[in-house]
């Protein structure tokens, strides 16, 4: 029966090259292997998100007048809208979480190099796109929260150089934020970005199951018959998969003891709250916008930190084709170093500041 | 212009004997041209008196000092309207003379009629203020207050106690002594004096009482300014305290239902057969309290019960009904307070309560309205009020309830959840194992 | 049977139990996942999250001179008909104490019965307590039927 079926589809569509390659498609096996897992666990989450949000959209309706109303009816009326709005906020935290630990395990590895520079960079953009995924995301409530962390996000923008007005209007979709940034918002979350999302997501899979797993750089050392593998099916698929039950609960989990809040609906003529803060992934941005001086030489503060980071990113992204691929080990251990006690103190003071 | 008002402020002042029109015309001007506010010195209503006072003033509540925050300055009207004199003259003793009709400080007992010289005088005050009242020295002359000054006691209330000398603001102006917030502490200044009110035979506990009772503390600690002060029951002007028959009326004004269902219930009849005071006989005056239904009760040992200070355990058809009250009562507070409660407990939770809260407000007016007909007297027509709101209540426990049912269903939905997905991690273990 | 053929046959065995382990447990939790996932789904009762705008009812179901209280989302409103034949509404909540207002037939007025306060026709809070007017709320007529809405 199962041979039949195989048959009948091989005949149509091939699959057995497709089959062949998945038996011979193997993993290497060595002390830092746990990290081949966590771009797989990353991908788990988002499809949890494209699942919950698709459930979300069931209900949820756009506008000023009912943007808050509708997460309130799935919060109070619909039965597991609570969870279902939990586990998408969530999980679209932990998806970023899983994003930043897979890229700079791939980076310590150095496994950016060649041939993989661009796997990389579509990482980089997923990632990019991940964080706007959450910027976006966040203003759809429609909650005083989330109206104030994007009034000032987005004035964040506007302080750009020369395109920066311009880029604010279009992206409030007016001068100020109304409810015609919240339609542009849901667009963007909705439809732009998952489309984007899922393109990129596929190129950057194709270059990984185009080229296999990266190996660490002692293997060269290593004869090639003492090097451990292990079958990516069903071996390694396995060990997928029971990380995500493990990933599946711990978001439950989350979402059970901590569910999502709402708090009161935005209203523009009120004072923001105290304590507004961006999502945790923006805060070592944020909070470096707020320790640079307001004039440093002859530049603003605030363009400055912006260029800043805008030109850093850049950097991040296109990393492999300045680098070089005879850059050292020492070298990019001492980058990435920096780069991590940088972002992670920057987030913990940020947390501390406010 | 100028010279009219130049002429104005020299004739100003009802003592001349030509004023009558002029001060027609000068009101009619002062309506259409207001006075600037914080007019100089110049341009007020002080003139010479006022300048030198001012230059001269020891402080600032020296009556020049204050003077600036007067209504009358205020309106131009300066101090020779009160004092007479001359405000013209630049020579204190030519200003300050007999001739020029200078009085100094009037004595306490012709302040009423002084002020009432432009205050009782309708077609004068009509150029200030087209609906200005003017019958506030006649009801002053019927006041306690009043009969006793013309009696000669100067110990009483005349207008400048309550409405202050030199710095009289009008009364909807929040730092005006008369402003509804600072009535309690303007009587006070002498109803809160133990031995000037003792001498009167009168106590002087009012303020105290009402500063605790449940006007007081709306109107001083939630400024809630429809909250009745001690004119508004006493009268302004005319201050007495309300008749026995007429304390219902008082009351009725804002309590209009209560008073209706009691007036036209049995009891309204007997109360006004027997000339007793209504609402005060249960709620006393000023030390009103949030009514509590402890306060129906035929138990003797109950120190809140009311009943048995007019009638007698042994009254058999009146205690019956009491017992009926207070059942009703207490069976819908308690329901009420109990799905209150759960209510609460579920939010803390961290639930979606919204529904039930709105409910709760639902069951809130219910009881309002149960003790409202608590007035009738009447076991019978409360009910279908009391029995709505426990019915009501009820509703709001059980959506409590189903909320910290949901609380624990949560927890057990994801306990089982996570007992499922510990037995496929811990088969996907052991297939693992078994694969290598 | 020799000892390695019973070994090779306990391990089937093992595997076999295994296998079908995994199918219960992977079936059980599916269950546990669309169970939430169905129930998410299916409309709850009040099947709108918000109210901007309730039908009251027919017009002939409304006397003049007559005021209705209805329910306005979670809050009370009140509809009146007027004796001129205008329908007006507001939201049935004084602005004192938040009691819910009725319409005086007696008065001609809106009258709030806990602390006496009155309100005009157009809610204009005209005697008593109430410190501002009701909340006004649109009255729309299509055909027969009443319908009332927040202002826009």
């Amino acid at each position: 029966m199962k041979e039949k079926l195989y048959h009948w589809i091989d005949e149509r569509f091939q699959i057995g090259n497709l089959v062949r390659f998945m038996q011979h498609k193997r993993v290497p096996m060595h002390g830092k292997s746990i990290f081949y897992y966590f771009g797989g666990i990353a991908m788990f989450f988002f499809t949890i998100q494209v699942i919950s949000g698709i459930l979300l959209l069931l209900y949820y309706k756009p506008g000023e007048a009912t943007a808050y109303e509708s997460v309130q009816f799935i919060t109070s009326e619909v039965e597991f809208g609570w969870l279902v709005r939990s586990i998408h906020a969530w999980s679209a935290n932990l998806m970023i979480l899983a994003a930043f630990i897979h890229m700079f395990t791939v980076f310590f590895e150095r496994a950016f190099r060649m041939p993989r520079e661009l796997t990389w960079i579509t990482g980089g953009i997923l990632l990019m796109l991940g964080m706007g995924f959450g910027f976006s995301g966040y203003l759809l409530p429609w909650n005083e929260l989330a109206y104030f962390a994007t009034k000032v996000g987005t004035d964040i923008m506007g302080a750009i150089p020369l395109i920066g007005p311009f880029a604010l209007k279009l992206l409030r979709g007016g001068e100020d934020v109304t409810g015609a940034t919240l339609s542009r918002f849901f667009a963007v979350h909705v439809a732009v970005m998952p489309a984007l999302f899922t393109l990129i997501l596929s190129i950057h899979l194709l270059f990984v199951q185009r080229q296999g797993m990266s190996e660490p750089d002692e293997w060269k050392e290593i004869k090639e018959g003492d090097r451990r593998y292990m079958p990516f099916f069903p071996h390694f698929m396995l060990r997928d998969v029971l990380l995500w039950t493990v990933a599946l609960n711990v978001l439950a989990l989350l979402a059970i003891l901590w569910p999502s809040e709402l708090g009161l609906k935005a209203d523009p003529f009120a004072s923001a709250p105290a304590g507004i803060r961006p999502e945790w992934y923006f805060l070592f941005m944020f909070q470096t916008l707020k320790l640079i001086p307001p004039h440093v030489l002859f530049m603003e503060g605030e363009i400055l930190g912006i260029v800043g980071f805008g030109v850093g990113a850049a950097a991040w992204v296109l990393l492999p084709l300045w680098i070089g691929s005879k850059v050292k080990s020492t070298t990019t251990g001492i980058i990435g170093t920096l780069v991590v006690l940088y972002i992670v103190g920057m987030t913990v003071w940020g947390y501390i500041a406010s | 212009m100028e010279r009219i008002g130049l002429m104005m402020k020299k004739t100003l002042g009802p003592g001349n004997v030509s004023w009558k029109w002029i001060l027609l015309a000068a009101g009619m001007l002062f309506a259409a041209f207001p006075a600037p506010a914080g007019a100089g010195e110049e341009e007020g209503g002080g003139g010479t008196c006022y300048a030198c006072h001012l230059e001269n003033a020891e402080d600032a509540d020296s009556p020049a000092s204050s003077f600036a925050d007067d209504i009358h300055y205020r309106r131009r009207l300066g101090c020779s309207g009160c004092h007479g004199g001359d405000s013209t003259s630049d020579d204190p003793d030519e200003a300050m003379s007999e001739e020029a009709g200078f009085i100094g400080a009037p004595d306490r007992e012709d302040i009423p009629a002084l002020c009432g010289k432009c205050h009782s005088n309708l077609e004068y005050m009509r150029g200030f203020n087209p609906s200005a009242r003017t019958d506030q020295m006649e009801e002053y002359f019927t006041s306690v207050h009043g009969k006793r000054l013309v009696s000669g006691d100067t110990n009483v209330a005349t207008c400048a106690d309550c409405h202050d000398v030199h710095k009289i603001r009008p009364v909807d102006e929040p730092k005006s002594s008369v402003y509804p917030l600072n009535i309690p502490s303007t009587c006070g200044k002498c109803h809160r004096n133990e031995t000037l009110m003792s001498s009167y035979g009168i106590p002087s506990d009012q303020v105290k009482h009402y500063t605790q009772s449940v006007h007081g503390k709306a109107l001083l600690e939630k400024h809630d300014l429809s909250a009745p002060t001690c004119n508004d029951c006493h009268g302004n002007h005319g201050a007495t305290p309300p008749g026995v028959e007429s304390v219902a009326y008082v009351c009725g004004m804002c309590h209009a239902t209560e008073n209706e269902l009691f007036q036209s219930g049995p009891k309204g009849k007997i109360f006004r057969d027997r000339k007793m005071p209504g609402c005060v006989s249960c709620h006393t005056h000023h030390e009103i309290s949030h009514p509590t239904e402890k306060m129906i009760s035929f138990d003797e040992n109950d120190t809140e019960g009311l009943c048995l200070k007019c009638h007698s355990p042994n009254d058999e058809k009146p205690r019956k009904t009491a017992i009926a009250m207070r059942a009703l009562l207490d069976t819908l507070t308690a329901t009420y307070a109990a799905a209150e409660a759960k209510v609460l407990d579920a939010e803390q939770r961290g639930m979606e309560v919204s529904g039930a809260h709105y409910m709760l407000k639902d069951a809130t007016q219910k009881i309002f309205q149960s003790r409202t007909y608590l007035h009738t007297f009447n076991a019978d027509e409360m009910k279908p009020h009391a029995l709505e709101g426990t019915e009501i209540s009820k509703k709001v426990l059980a959506l409590g309830e189903k909320a910290i049912h949901d609380y624990y269903y949560r927890r057990r939905g994801f306990a089982i959840s996570t007992l499922i997905l510990s037995l496929l991690a811990v088969t996907l273990y052991l297939k693992i194992r078994s694969l290598d | 049977m020799s000892s390695s053929e019973s070994a090779t046959g306990k391990l089937k065995a093992r595997r076999r139990f295994l296998n079908a382990l995994l199918g219960a447990s992977t079936a059980a939790w599916l269950v546990s996942v669309f169970y939430p996932i169905t129930k998410y789904l299916i409309p709850p009762e009040s099947a709108e999250s918000n109210v901007s705008s309730v039908k009251v009812g027919k017009k002939s179901d409304f006397k003049r001179d007559s005021g209705t209280i209805f329910k306005f989302g979670r809050k009370p409103g009140i509809l009146l008909h007027t004796s001129e034949g205008d329908f007006r509404a507001f939201y049935a909540t004084c602005t004192h104490l938040q009691c819910t207002v009725q319409y005086r037939q007696d008065f001609g007025m809106i009258w709030c019965a806990c602390h006496n306060g009155k309100y005009d026709l157009n809610g204009v809070n005209v005697s008593g307590p109430p410190p501002r007017p009701l909340e006004p709320l649109q009255v729309t007529i299509k055909g027969d039927e009443i319908f009332v809405s927040v202002q826009a």
